[in-house]
């Protein structure tokens, strides 16, 4: 049997599989880790889910094949989520996605999806070959499950790591302090305290796109299972064409080579290198756009303004000139409006996009 | 032109950038001087200028790094030294040395494969 679709990056594994259970306190909410290793049968890896008061869970798999979601099935036999009907022109989650040797699954994704009721979920994970065709292999999983009651406000760790040398350049770490903190503005009248710590590190300040780079896994090591790993760098990919990256939608709170968000402060500060109160503004919208994704966000819609996200709220608009006019102002709108000299503030989040991010696992 | 580099992700591609203009060089340059924000726009610019027409900009990409206020245009042609001409990362790399930002030029061109680039390196 032949599966699609298949995404267009590659992605590179990081396998682990002991057996371990461990609580954490990111905020007001706990955090269980839960990992096995599962061998799937005909193409499919069934993950047993065990739900008991908690609100969200977030599943990690990783294989020598490729992986995808097929579907998620509810301990009342209903299926809320089938992969082939997000395979249109609505993005819910990147995990039905045929993008590589690891797949990441954040359940509910929305409000829409109803909580998460009492029993055994199962989560079907498709492993593929590369040829596109159902094949078998051991699945290793990593199960975050969070007990938090109240999905309208919630803490979001972030790890901020500065690159080589980036630490000790006061234009850089005065710059990200003051994006950090027009971050957590955007953030806090949906409910979302940022809470945040700044490392030194010696990794290289040009980092390939998450899930490319020898370094990656090692950044993400670093984390304590329930912070999100924003990585400063001078340049991504070898150029500063890049702003920002997020490591998936949603990105993993496990510890993989995707498991960070990528952010070149050279690009933010722009050529005279320095940050201006606007530039400051933008990076924080930036940071928080970037961490968005990570945190299972998709754009309102895409710069060809024929994909949209799964939301009700956000505008199914058509056309550049619509779109700017109905989402313009919204913090995951694709590109920032500016007219040379200045651009619009991007700080708003509908209803159901603040949802997304409050249902998001390592929101606490 | 501006909207095209404007776009948070994908990064566009300077090809597709340039078509859009009869005469990208100018327009491009034209969008560094005038565009101040989103600060990516103008650093894009510069950086298709910086690999596709290194040669007919040489003198801008020299003004980068001697002029004050020009830190991250200076670290963007630096961290692509290799990637210039070689009469042109000479003529950077020489003035680079000598003017402001010559701690950043200092690291970068060190990390360079070009011998005469290294034997710049007080
Ligand atoms: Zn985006």
């Amino acid at each position: 049997m032949f599966r699609l679709p298949f995404a267009l990056v590659a992605l590179i594994l990081l396998p682990g599989c002991e057996l371990l259970t461990g609580l954490l306190n990111g905020g007001s909410g706990m955090l269980e880790t839960r990992t096995s290793s599962v061998q799937s049968q005909d193409g499919i890896a069934t993950i047993d889910v065990d739900v008991s008061g908690e609100s969200a869970f977030q599943l990690t798999a990783t294989s020598g094949q490729l992986l995808a979601v097929e579907a998620v099935n509810a301990p009342d036999g209903s299926q809320p989520l089938y992969w082939d009907d997000w395979s249109g022109v609505n993005s819910l989650t990147s995990a039905v996605w045929l993008e590589g040797k690891d797949t990441v699954l954040n359940w509910p994704v929305r409000q829409a999806d109803g909580n998460l009721s009492d029993g055994t979920w199962t989560v079907d994970v498709a492993v593929v070959d590369d040829q596109g065709y159902y094949t078998d292999d051991q699945v290793d999983v990593v199960l975050k499950l969070k007990d938090d009651s109240d999905l309208s406000t919630g803490t979001v760790n972030a790890r901020i790591v500065y690159a080589d040398g980036l630490k000790q350049d006061s234009v850089v770490t005065a710059g990200v302090q003051d994006a950090v903190t027009r971050w957590a503005e955007i953030w806090a009248p949906y409910g979302i305290n940022l809470e945040t710590s700044y490392e030194d590190s010696s990794f290289s300040t040009d980092q390939p796109f998450p899930g490319e780079g020898s370094e990656q896994a090692e950044v993400s090591s670093g984390a304590n299972g329930s912070e999100i790993t924003v990585l400063i760098t001078e340049t991504i990919d070898g150029s500063t064409d890049y702003y920002g990256i997020a490591g998936g939608i949603p990105g993993t709170l496990d510890y993989t080579d995707h498991a960070l968000v990528i952010v070149s402060w050279l690009t933010n500060a722009g050529g005279d290198g320095e940050f201006s109160d606007d530039d400051i503004r933008l990076f924080g919208e930036t940071l928080a756009h970037e961490v968005g994704h990570y945190m299972g966000l998709f754009h309102p819609v895409e710069t060809t303004f024929d994909y949209w996200d799964a939301l009700d709220d956000t505008d199914d608009c058509g056309g550049q000139s619509a779109c700017e006019s109905a989402l313009g102002d919204n913090l995951m709108f694709p590109y920032p409006v500016c007219d040379w000299t200045s651009c619009t503030p991007q700080d708003q989040l509908t209803s159901q996009q603040a949802g997304v991010n409050q249902r998001y696992t390592g929101t606490l | 032109m501006f909207k095209a580099l404007s776009v948070r992700e994908p990064q566009p591609a300077c090809a597709d950038v340039e078509a859009l203009s009869e005469t990208p060089v100018e327009t491009l340059l034209e969008l560094i001087d005038k565009a101040q924000q989103p600060p990516w726009v103008g650093m894009r610019a510069a950086s298709c200028l910086i690999q596709g027409h290194a040669d007919a900009v040489q003198d801008t990409l020299v003004d980068w790094v001697q002029q004050e206020d020009s830190r991250g245009f200076a670290i963007l042609v630096l961290n692509q030294i290799d990637t210039l001409p070689q009469p042109v990362a000479i003529a950077v790399a020489t003035q680079a040395l000598a003017g402001p930002y010559a701690s950043d030029a200092t690291s970068r061109i060190a990390k360079s494969t070009n011998p005469a680039l290294l034997a710049l390196v007080p």
